[in-house]
This record gives structure tokens, C-alpha cells and sequence, in this order.
């Protein structure tokens, strides 16, 4: 690391960034090396970094948002002025442009390099890829050339969207393409769900953003739970397969010790148990977390009978804190084209009574918050359930006269009132 | 800048929105929309109408939001059909047509959304 110290700042005299210079420090890789490197080519991404570093120094942003809108588009670009524009007049317009990323997002080289020139020849030539928004955003286009660049980038098959209170472009795990723990096809939901809800990336006109993120299993590569508003997360029905014969092989390799301490006592539900050098499991008890597998991925894999669990209301802080999503569906079998048709019916009925009641800013968690789930449930036809918890393995939303505690002969109602499944009576009863 | 209406000069900022709302008539805003590149048939019409009679009586200018459910309620019973509507809106005015219909209606300019990022 010796010589990249001696290298500081000497790269283009036009910079003085002593702060940002300590990201370069370290065996990472940094986007200030790079950069600056880039900055010779291109005198805006100097006045950039000299920007950066001056909102580092001051703690201060100095991006304006504005509108911009490509012809026939709502979202697809995000404009920003710099307040410092006298300062740094390249920086005056500095827009970006997201573009929705190919299905499976894999990219030929030969497209790749179409991108990276569109986008190096109209704007400043950065490109973000698949950060946490699941989409490429180009950076660094001013009024005229956003236009030019969208233009040009449509032409040659790429397609804006996925800003604005619209419909984020999708994200999803590799799946079953590259992963044995997928319990669904996750790429080619993805892929279907782009494509049906194309208008929804295209046009903004939501109440705020809507966030849908796809993973194979409980994992959760793709960080659905915590970064989604409706996370689709794939299960499975009934025992998981167990190879006893593998799991001998792999006690008699690690030792009875080592698959205590790492599989059976860390489950969560404590539904694992071993008899001799055979697992046991307690499959009503068993959450799906995928720790056991995960450890002993040869010998274990989820169910046969698969399919997903969707979830709705994660979001970061705004009108309440942050939160993490809560069961919505169960389960939801994902395979034929009529399963498809249930999930997206279930997205267009959960998106109309939210489009219909919300208030404006308002994640679709922050509304269920408002509202309730029970009022949400009923708006949106669907069946309350003892697995739609408030927070994990605790307190469910809705409790359920079956489930309550029994009462002793004169003890007076539970209150708050408890649910009745059967719909007869909650008639005759409110 | 201004532009000129039946030989009357009337104000307009640098985008073409009306500085004093008072000089708004049809005629003004066919000059806006000639200016702008757009020919007003009877849908441009009638959303101008309509944005000037919910701004008279919200004080604020309708959204897209509003737009798509109200109005694409007439296409269809179904979701996704009122989505139709905001395309239809985006052939009229194919560049953000809420900001184009508050220009042409002579309400004030929309304030750039928080929504991006």
C-alpha cells in the first residue's frame, strides 16, 4: 500500500481531495482511484470528486433534484443541479439515467461496450450496475444529451425506467439457474413480472416508490426483506429431503460434536434432533430458515412440494422507522402460467386498495400500519392467518378464538375482541 | 419573456408558465400550446377544463396519482386497465403531462417531486 500513498492526489493537478484520498486507502478496491483515473478523460468527473470532497469537508449535499422527462416517460431519469454550479459548471446538469437491465442480467460483452459508450459518449461515462435499485444507472448527462443518450440507448433495444412513485425495476437472486436452494424459477419471474408491469416501470403514478424483490429461498440473496415492499421469498410444503446416508458421511467426516454445536442447537425452532447418525426432524415445527441446509448442503435440501411466501412493508425510516416485512401469502405454488396469473392478480388488488386509500409519501408498510391489517386484509380479499406476525415468532396481528386461551365458565369476552373464522357469526356478532 | 395573443403582450416565465394567473384565457392557451408544439383537440380540451375547475376547488393542482384513478375508472372495473388512461394522457402530452396541463390551464408550475433516488 506504500506506493499508492506516494501516488495521492498526484494524479490530476486539478484535484485537491484530502479527505476523499482515504477511501483509497485499504486492500479494496475504490471508486475514487477510479475515478481519478477517469477524470483525464473527462474534466467533469474532476469537478465532481472536487465536489464530493467539498460536501465532505462541510457535510452538506449540494444536488438539486428537479424534473426531467423523456418524451413519453414519467420515470427513467433522475435530474439533479448542482447548487455549486458557478463553481464547477460542468456539474450544472448532472442527470442520471436508469436503464432496466437485460432478464438474468447477463450481458454479452458486445453489450456491455454498446452501453458503456452510449453512455461515455453522451454523459460523463460512470455507470452504476446492479447496485441495491436492480437497475444500471449512467451518470452525468445534461439537459440536451439526456435526451440524445435516451434516444440512442433506445434504439439500440435498451429500455428507461424504474424511478419516481413508479415501480422500481425488479431484483432478483441467480435462482435456479445458478443455485440448488432456489425453490422457484426466480429469473423468469422477474422476467414476467418486468414485462407484464412495463407500464408501471415506464409511468410513475403511485403514491411512492413500490419495491418488489425476488429471492429463492429463505437466504435471501437478493435482500428482499429488509430493502422490498413486497419481497417474494420461495418455501416449501412438508419434511424437507433428508439423505441419511450423507448425513452419516458428513457426522463420521465433522464428528457428532461439530453437528451439534453447529446444526441441531442452532436451530430456531429446536425441531432437529439426532438418533444415533440419523436427523431427525419435527417437520411442524420447522420455520424454513435454511441453516441446517445451508451447513449440510449435501445431505439436505428443501421439500419437494415448493413454491413462495410473499410478504409486504419493508422500508428505511419515514413517517414510522424502519421495518421489516410481514407475511401477506403463505404459501403460493409458482409454476404454471394460472399460478402467474394469481400473483399478479393478488399485485393488482393489494396495489389498488393501497392506490385508492394511501396518502401521499406513503410506503404501502406505513399504510398497513395506518390502517390495520385486518381493514387491509379485507380490502384486498384476503384470508386473515395465524403466520401473518407482527414480529417474529411473537405476536400475530389478528388473534383467532381457536387459538386463545380458554376461558374459564361466566369470565367475561377477550379484549380486544378476538377473530372468528366463521363468517356467519362475525356477521351476527358486529 | 412573453408571448403575444390577440395583440396583447402576456407574461410568461422561460418555460412558458403563466406569471399572473388573471390573463389566463382559451386563446392564451392555444398560444402556449402552439409554442410548446401541441395541438389542442377536444380530450386537450376537456383536461384543461377539468384541471381548472379542481384547482378552483382544491387550490391545488390534480396528480397523476389523481388523474389515473378518477378519471381511468371510466376505461375499467380492473387495475391494470386504469393504467391505460395515464398512456393515453402520455400520447396527448407525451412530455410529463401534468406539468404541461397546469402550463396550459395557467396554474402554477408543479413543484419538482420528492419521489426519485
Amino acid at each position: 500500500m506504500a506506493n499508492k500513498q506516494d501516488e495521492k492526489g498526484t494524479n490530476n493537478p486539478g484535484l485537491n481531495t484530502p479527505l476523499l484520498d482515504e477511501l483509497e486507502d485499504g486492500p479494496w478496491p475504490s471508486f475514487v482511484s477510479d475515478l481519478k483515473q477517469w477524470s483525464e478523460t473527462k474534466p467533469q468527473v474532476a469537478q465532481l470528486l472536487n465536489q464530493l470532497e467539498e460536501s465532505y469537508e462541510n457535510r452538506w449535499n449540494y444536488w438539486t433534484g428537479t424534473v426531467l422527462n423523456v418524451s413519453g416517460y414519467g420515470g427513467g431519469v433522475i435530474a439533479r443541479l448542482s447548487d455549486k454550479a458557478d463553481k464547477y459548471p460542468d456539474l450544472a446538469e448532472f442527470h442520471t439515467i436508469r436503464v432496466i437491465p437485460p432478464p438474468g442480467f447477463v450481458y454479452s460483452t458486445e453489450r456491455l461496450r454498446n452501453l458503456a459508450d452510449i453512455c461515455e459518449r453522451h454523459g460523463a461515462g460512470i455507470l452504476q450496475l446492479h447496485g441495491l435499485t436492480g437497475d444500471a444507472l449512467a451518470l452525468g448527462f445534461d439537459n440536451e444529451s439526456t435526451f440524445e443518450a435516451a434516444e440512442e440507448l433506445m434504439a439500440n433495444g435498451w429500455d428507461l425506467g424504474g424511478s419516481g412513485a413508479a415501480l422500481r425495476s425488479l431484483q432478483c437472486c441467480v435462482g435456479q439457474a445458478r443455485c440448488e436452494m432456489a425453490c422457484f424459477d426466480t429469473m423468469k419471474t422477474t422476467r414476467g413480472l418486468t414485462n407484464h408491469y412495463i407500464d408501471f416501470l415506464h409511468r410513475p403514478e403511485f403514491m411512492y416508490k413500490f419495491k418488489i424483490k425476488i429471492s429463492g429461498c429463505a437466504n435471501d440473496c437478493a435482500n428482499a426483506m429488509i430493502g422490498s415492499d413486497m419481497p417474494i421469498i420461495g418455501t416449501w410444503r412438508g419434511p424437507m429431503q433428508i439423505d441419511q446416508q450423507k448425513v452419516a458421511e458428513y457426522i463420521d467426516e465433522k464428528g457428532v460434536e461439530h453437528v451439534i454445536d453447529n446444526v441441531i442447537t442452532r436451530c430456531p425452532t429446536r425441531c432437529l434432533s439426532l438418533k444415533g447418525k440419523e436427523l431427525v426432524v419435527d417437520d411442524e415445527n420447522c420455520v424454513r430458515c435454511m441453516h441446517c441446509i445451508n451447513v449440510m448442503h449435501k445431505a439436505l435440501l428443501p421439500g419437494k412440494d415448493r413454491g413462495v411466501t410473499i410478504c409486504l412493508g419493508a422500508k428505511r425510516t419515514l413517517k414510522i422507522g424502519d421495518t421489516m416485512s410481514s407475511v401477506i401469502v403463505p404459501f403460493l405454488k409458482l409454476e404454471t402460467e394460472e399460478d402467474f396469473e394469481n400473483l399478479t392478480d393478488l399485485i393488482d388488488r393489494v396495489w389498488e386498495f393501497w392506490n385508492d386509500n394511501g396518502m401521499d409519501h406513503e410506503r404501502i408498510g406505513e399504510f398497513i400500519a395506518r390502517v390495520g391489517l385486518g381493514t387491509f386484509l379485507e380490502g384486498c380479499g384476503l384470508e386473515p392467518d395465524p403466520r401473518m406476525v407482527q414480529s417474529t415468532r411473537t405476536s400475530p396481528y389478528i388473534n383467532f378464538e381457536e387459538l386463545a386461551p380458554g376461558r374459564f365458565e361466566g369470565e367475561s369476552e377477550q379484549q380486544p375482541k378476538v377473530w372468528n373464522r366463521e363468517p356467519e357469526s362475525s356477521e351476527a356478532a358486529g | 419573456m412573453a408571448i403575444e395573443v390577440g395583440g396583447k403582450l402576456i407574461e410568461v416565465d422561460e418555460e412558458g408558465f403563466l406569471v399572473d394567473r388573471a390573463d389566463w384565457s382559451e386563446e392564451v392557451s392555444e398560444a402556449i400550446a402552439n409554442r410548446d408544439g401541441i395541438e389542442l383537440k377536444d380530450e386537450h380540451v376537456g383536461l384543461i377544463d377539468y384541471f381548472r375547475d379542481y384547482y378552483e376547488e382544491h387550490e391545488v393542482h390534480p396528480t397523476m396519482h389523481v388523474l389515473v384513478q378518477r378519471l381511468g375508472k371510466m376505461i375499467g372495473d380492473r387495475f391494470h386497465e386504469h393504467k391505460q388512461y395515464e398512456k393515453f394522457l402520455y400520447m396527448l402530452f407525451p412530455r410529463d403531462p401534468v406539468s404541461e396541463l397546469c402550463k396550459l390551464a395557467g396554474l402554477p408550475k408543479p413543484l419538482p417531486s420528492e419521489h426519485d433516488g
